[in-house]
């Protein structure tokens, strides 16, 4: 990459944890660390994500707009479709870190489809899954894929564990109640606590999935799905749905992936786990620990950072190659 | 006159197009038709739906509070509440969709034991083997009858002649209908197709288009049972999509092109795929059609449905644990 070339990464002003944004800084600081300058671009000044530790390069549209001649523009998927027309002479790559979501912001006054324009050069998506769903959609347009890594340090094995069972509510809300109250009738979750993270900083979250014993998945239609990979480097014996993204990771032996809507087996699974803890606590304990070693070894941020700097290379000559509509 | 058994239908007074209501009315219908004294119980006096041509019997305040010897048939989302009510009065459950059996459920105490675990319940009627299977599995033990529903077969008939044209409801997962319908804009196989969304329309007017249709893409999810597929598959529709888990009794690949719930990829190229065949040869799984449309019309009939409610009911009333009838 150049050396004059700047990354400008839009980003809305969440105050609320979301993954897809926490990756966004994450991705200009592996930048920033080595030798690409890039910034996170806020909606409005001063604005920066504090839900999580960081001292990520942070701006404001205001700020940095309009663009410079070689500046870059990695605008994630569901903000791409509002600019289709801006500045069309800067070069777009999507971030599109779940491609489920590829159409959710087209409305009646953004629907030019971005993926066919011809200043969106790339695409940048971070699971097999939604690298299959964009080549079938817009098959023409190169799709890089590059691995999410979850903070070794952060997110670490815990072999002390509470009866506890962790869940998620963002999503599929509606299934963890059935699930919950079917154990509950089934008087499965004696002795057992069940936490609901909700609004919690990423430690918080850690300091949770590392005293749970289990944790549910409750993903649905995911890029990639970070919480059942987070509860599995934590030691958590992981059960529910791989959210589609998630299923390159959320696999037997590691952790015990459930069909879609299958609530009964769900609910079957979960009580199963509760039991092997209860019978086999020293082969659940080995099992946690090498789901945790296969997530580790896998997702690092080393391997993070290599996939996003390669990437970047192969963009760079996407970018030297003349494209038209 | 000796005291006689009622049977009291409780019903959501919406005067919307629900399928559930509308097979509430039937089931009072039916067992009203057979001799039994079965009614719909609405709390507000004159309401009766009128989306759908009814003579159904229906009883108000008072007729409608129970005797220790009627029989209260609540639906399942409104059976945590009712449950409670008229104490002493035996009850059954009409869960015409285990994925909502906790719906209305809560953490209360007042909420335990769940109604499936009260003695005065009964037992339940479910619609389907997945439904079955839900609440033999979270309720064990819990007594369980299956009815299968019917389709109206002068309504939804096999219509051979079809027009170049993709139907589908937007009800549940409208996102995903977005996702299927937009990539195919994408990739440009649906240029010469009319798209029709099946939205607040009649009976007769869903049927109508479904009979000109030649696809009905299904986004059914986490149903009971899942009736616009099937309705779809009478008229000669090729059904591609969700089933529902409910709908996958009759759903099935020899009759269709049922898809994994969540996989939009696999469901856009199908529909692409089935438009490419049909575009070559139009009359491209006719015998698929024809044979799903008798199956599901065979099957589903209203004979077999009246059959599994009589039953049903002739077993309720024969339970050993039903209070006597007495004055």
């Amino acid at each position: 990459m150049s050396s004059n070339v700047r990354i400008l990464v839009p980003a809305i002003d969440w105050t609320r944890p979301a993954g897809g944004v926490r990756k966004l800084y994450r991705h200009v600081d592996v930048l920033n660390a080595n030798g690409i300058e890039a910034l996170v671009m806020h909606q409005q000044p001063g604005f920066r994500c504090t839900w999580f530790e960081n001292n990520t390069r942070v701006s404001s549209f205001e700020e940095v707009w309009p663009p410079r001649q070689s500046d870059i523009i990695l605008v994630p998927e569901i903000l791409a479709w509002q600019f289709v027309g801006l500045s069309p002479s800067t070069p777009k790559i999507i971030f599109n870190q779940n491609a489920y979501q590829t159409f959710a912001w087209r409305t009646d006054q953004y629907n030019v489809n971005p993926y066919l324009e011809p200043d969106f050069r790339a695409t940048i998506v971070v699971s097999h899954d939604s690298q299959t769903y964009l080549r079938h959609a817009f098959g023409h347009q190169p799709v890089f894929r590059i691995r999410y890594s979850i903070d070794p340090r952060v997110f670490y094995f815990e072999p002390v564990k509470k009866r506890q069972i962790a869940y998620m509510p963002r999503k599929k809300e509606k299934d963890a109640a059935q699930v919950l109250a079917i154990l509950k009738y089934r008087n499965a979750l004696a002795g057992y606590e069940v936490i609901k993270i909700e609004d919690k900083t990423e430690a918080q979250t850690a300091q949770i999935l590392r005293e749970s014993a289990i944790f549910l998945s409750f993903s649905t239609q995911e890029g990639w799905g970070l919480p059942p990979m987070e509860a599995m480097a934590c030691g958590c014996l992981t059960i529910g749905y791989d959210g589609r993204g998630g299923a390159e990771y959320m696999k037997e032996p590691f952790a015990t992936p459930i069909p879609p809507e299958d609530v009964p087996r769900f609910a079957a699974a979960t009580e199963h786990a509760m039991r092997a803890i209860q019978s086999h606590p020293a082969e659940v304990l080995e099992r946690t620990r090498r789901a945790s070693q296969f997530i580790h070894d896998s997702y690092s941020p080393e391997i993070e950072a290599r996939d996003i700097l390669a990437t970047w290379k192969q963009i760079e000559s996407v970018l030297n190659t003349p494209r038209t509509k | 006159m000796p005291p006689v058994r009622r049977i009291f239908l409780l019903c959501p007074e919406w005067d919307v197009p629900a399928g559930g209501v509308r097979k509430i009315y039937r089931h009072a219908d039916v067992l009203s038709a057979h001799g039994f004294n079965a009614y719909v119980s609405h709390h507000t006096r004159g309401f009766r739906c009128k989306w759908f041509e009814n003579t159904t019997p229906i009883v108000y305040p008072p007729e409608c509070f129970p005797r220790t010897f009627d029989i209260m048939c609540m639906p399942e989302i409104y059976s945590w509440d009712l449950c409670r009510q008229a104490p002493g009065v035996p009850k059954i459950i009409f869960n015409q969709n285990a994925y909502q059996t906790f719906d209305c459920s809560s953490d209360e105490a007042m909420d335990d034991p769940a109604p499936y675990m009260r003695p005065e319940v009964l037992g339940t009627i479910v619609v389907s083997e997945d439904s079955r299977k839900y609440l033999q599995y979270a309720f064990p033990g819990h007594l369980l009858f299956r009815i299968r529903y019917s389709i109206d077969p002068e309504l939804f008939v096999y219509e051979p002649k079809k027009k170049r044209q993709i139907a589908f409801m937007p009800r549940k997962l409208a996102a995903d209908a977005v996702q299927v319908l937009s990539i195919l804009e994408a990739r440009g196989v649906t240029k010469d197709v009319e798209i029709v969304k099946i939205e607040k329309k009649t009976e007769a007017e869903t049927a109508a288009i479904l009979r000109e249709s030649q696809i009905f893409l299904s986004f059914a999810m986490e149903e009971g049972w899942s009736l616009p597929p099937m309705e779809a598959m009478a008229c000669g529709c090729i059904v591609i999509g969700y089933d529902g888990r409910g709908g996958r009794e009759y759903f099935t690949k020899q009759n269709g092109f049922p898809i994994a719930a969540d996989d939009i990829v696999g469901f856009a190229s199908t529909v692409e795929s089935v438009l490419k065949e049909t575009e070559r040869d139009p009359l491209a799984f006719r015998e698929m059609t024809h044979r799903a449309s008798e199956f599901v019309r065979t099957e589903y009939s209203p004979a077999n449905e009246e059959a599994d409610i009589v039953r049903t009911w002739q077993q309720i009333l024969q339970l050993p644990s039903l209070p006597p009838v007495v004055i």
